[in-house]
């Protein structure tokens, strides 16, 4: 009875040991499921789809004990194979995934095949020596499939089998290693990106510093162009100083030469002799009117009377061409010099600097016969660099002056205009009735390089703009066209713009009333 | 150094002009003495001989051109000419080079106070070594010399019998 009594309860003990025996294991495997999805997750989300991948069949084979494991990526349209890696033997070359199999995967995400065979999958199953397995198929994050493997090969098949949850937990592992993949695939398209990113800021940056360079080179270069134009303009004057020093020392020489060699050259030794033929006669009376050497002795001191005239003269004429050659050079230097000491504002007469830029234009470029017309109207005197104003008029009336020479008229005539527009402003203009401007060239005229003559620089009249611009006025100009003639007309402030002191020192003084003042050079 | 030598002078100003002349051809009015002491002192103290250089002068490029074209034509070439380097309308570069063109065998000097070129560039772009530089302000000495020497060379490269005429 007892035993009958016992037997039961045995059996149900025994049966609840086994229950809790198998429910332990599945506690534990369980568990191996639970370390296996903490194990498969980098601590860093920056490792590549290749490790990850690895890391994920490892745990599959080596912690989950099944006898292989496969992960791949294949293309869905092709069945082809873009990355895979297998445990604990390689993956198969040349391995697709068929068009039947990949159907099948679409169809149903994820599976267990063995118990109820499936003929889609009997190709692949063999390919990869697999006899029982549970598979996951995912989509990618770029569109390709993600499929996991792991199972038993027909040797093992038998014996080695797994419980029903493991399908169910190698759903949950696999799917976090199918987003684990996925985030590798990404993490290495952000760090492509930002690989590209970095490549293409350097390219950036070295641009940015290229155009920094480029930029520094540009204001460099301009301000060398301003310092050259600037020193082509006192060039200007200083070449034609030059020149007209060398014209004017060159006939000093020539005049001194000159005039020592006919003083060297004075028949006074035939003087000498004649007075000791003279001397030597005993009767002079009869020497003058027999001797044939008297008449001519006779003859003799008067035309070296007169040659001695006559070199007196020459001589006397030379030297007051030297003495008028020599106040010449004189000029020039004083005015130099006055030009050389005032490189400040200060107060200046605007007639006055007219008339020095026509001595020191027409000294560099005294050509042929120009009527030039002075129209002078009384202005207050400007505070200004004297020396800049020169420049600037020195350039405009050498211009004129070529403009006339080239121009085939013979009534050539330059007119230096000096008048005050508005109280505030004083205008100097130089014009000419010579070639004049070609609307063309109009608009280049005052560009830095711009000339029509072949030995100009261009540096003139872009200077000359600069200049005025700089002293508080402008310079702008007219011309019908070509052969129209041109003026140039320099507007500038009676107060400098730029703060100079004692500039109040001296009242304005107005200059002698010249009103239309004919002044007709000789040719 | 025989027969006459013609001499151009290419030069904007005309005191330059003068200045040769006074120093190739000398003082035109001058009483004549020479005759007289010879007769009286037996040996002659006259200092200059017959002129031996006949001046023209063109005060820019295109009238020496002309001057120089008339005297090809006539056959009474120009042995040498002296050229100022700043002039108006064709500088002494541009000059030379045409002057040249018209009579390939002109001995010349340059003269200048101030050069745009330098000297090299000059000689580089007329292509004639011989060309000489003549610095202003220059002295008779110096021009005297120069008309010698290039009046020399006339006679080795031209002899006068066959001057040309292209």
């Amino acid at each position: 009875m007892s035993v009958v009594t016992v037997d039961p309860k045995a059996k149900l003990l025994l049966q609840r040991e086994r229950e809790l025996f198998e429910l332990r294991s599945l506690r534990s495997r369980a568990e191996e499921w639970f370390k296996a999805l903490h194990a498969v997750s980098p601590e860093r989300f920056d490792v590549t789809l290749e490790v990850q991948a690895r890391r994920a069949t490892e745990i599959l084979v080596g912690a989950l004990s099944f006898e292989c494991a496969a992960a791949l990526e294949y293309r869905p349209d092709t069945g082809e194979v873009v990355f895979g890696c297998a445990e604990p033997k390689p993956l198969p070359a040349g391995l697709r995934i068929e068009r039947q199999a990949a159907e099948h995967f679409e169809r149903l995400g994820g599976g267990r095949y063995g118990d109820e065979p499936e003929p889609a999958l009997g190709t692949l199953a063999q390919a990869l020596g697999l006899s029982k397995f549970f598979w996951r198929w995912c989509s990618s994050c770029r569109g390709s499939r993600f499929l996991f493997l792991a199972g038993s090969s027909p040797r093992t098949a038998q014996f080695h089998t797994f419980p029903d949850s493991d399908r169910e937990h190698f759903g949950m592992f696999t799917s976090h290693a199918a987003a684990l993949l996925s985030n590798s695939l990404l993490v290495a398209d952000v760090r492509r990106e930002r690989a590209e990113l970095e490549v293409a800021n350097r390219g950036l940056d070295a641009s940015l510093r290229e155009l920094e360079q480029t930029q520094a080179q540009l204001v460099a270069s301009t301000q060398m162009v301003a310092l050259a134009s600037r020193q082509a303009g006192m060039a200007e004057i200083a070449t034609g100083i030059l020149h007209n020093v060398g014209n004017v020392l060159n006939s000093v020489n020539v005049c001194s030469e000159v005039a020592l060699e006919r003083l060297l050259g004075l028949p006074l030794e035939g003087l000498g002799k004649v007075s000791e033929l003279l001397a030597e006669q005993a009767d002079l009376g009869r020497f003058f009117a027999e001797d044939p050497r008297g008449k001519k002795a006779l003859e003799y001191l008067s035309r070296v009377s007169e040659r001695l005239l006559d070199e007196r003269t020459g001589i006397a004429s030379e030297l007051s061409q030297l003495e008028r050659h020599l106040t010449h050079i004189r000029a020039i230097i004083t005015r130099q010099q006055a030009y050389a000491k005032r490189g400040e504002a200060e107060r200046c007469d605007p007639s006055q600097l007219m008339e020095d830029a026509l001595i020191i234009a027409r000294n560099s470029h005294h050509r042929g016969s120009v009527e030039v017309v002075k129209e002078f109207s009384p202005v207050p005197s400007i505070h200004v660099g004297r020396h800049r104003v020169l420049q600037i008029l020195v350039n405009l009336i050498t211009n004129a002056l070529l403009a006339l020479q080239e121009a085939a008229r013979p009534d050539k005539r330059l007119v230096a205009h000096v008048s005050a527009p508005t109280p505030g402003s004083v205008r100097l203009a130089v014009s000419d009735n010579g070639v004049g401007i070609a609307p063309e060239h109009a608009a280049k005229l005052f560009q830095h390089g711009f000339t029509t003559r072949s030995d100009g620089h261009g540096f003139g009249l872009h200077n000359s703009v600069l200049t005025a611009q700089e002293l508080g006025g402008t310079l702008r100009f007219e011309s019908a066209g070509r052969g129209q003639g041109a003026m140039f007309i320099l507007d500038l402030p009676v107060e400098s713009p730029e703060p100079a002191a004692s500039s109040s020192a001296h009242p304005p003084r107005h200059s002698t009333p010249v009103a239309a003042q004919l002044d007709v050079q000789d040719a | 150094m025989g027969g006459t030598h013609r001499i151009l002078i290419v030069d904007d100003n005309t005191a330059i002009h003068r200045d040769f002349q006074k120093i190739l051809v000398g003082s035109e009015k001058r009483a004549d003495i020479s005759d007289l002491e010879r007769d009286l002192f037996g040996a002659s103290s006259a200092r200059s001989g017959p002129t031996q250089y006949a001046i023209s002068c063109a005060e820019n490029g295109q009238a020496a051109l002309e001057l120089v074209k008339r005297g090809v034509q006539q056959g009474q070439a120009f042995s040498m000419a002296f050229v100022d380097m700043r002039m108006p309308g064709w500088d002494g570069l541009e000059t030379l080079t045409q002057l040249f063109r018209v009579q390939p065998d002109l001995q010349a000097a340059i003269c200048s106070a101030y050069m745009d070129y330098s000297w090299h560039d000059v000689l580089a772009r007329l292509n004639r070594p011989g060309l000489r530089l003549l610095r202003k302000p220059w002295t008779s000495g110096e021009v005297l010399a120069l008309v010698h020497e290039l009046g020399a060379r006339v006679g080795q490269a031209r002899p006068a019998s066959s001057r040309r005429m292209s």
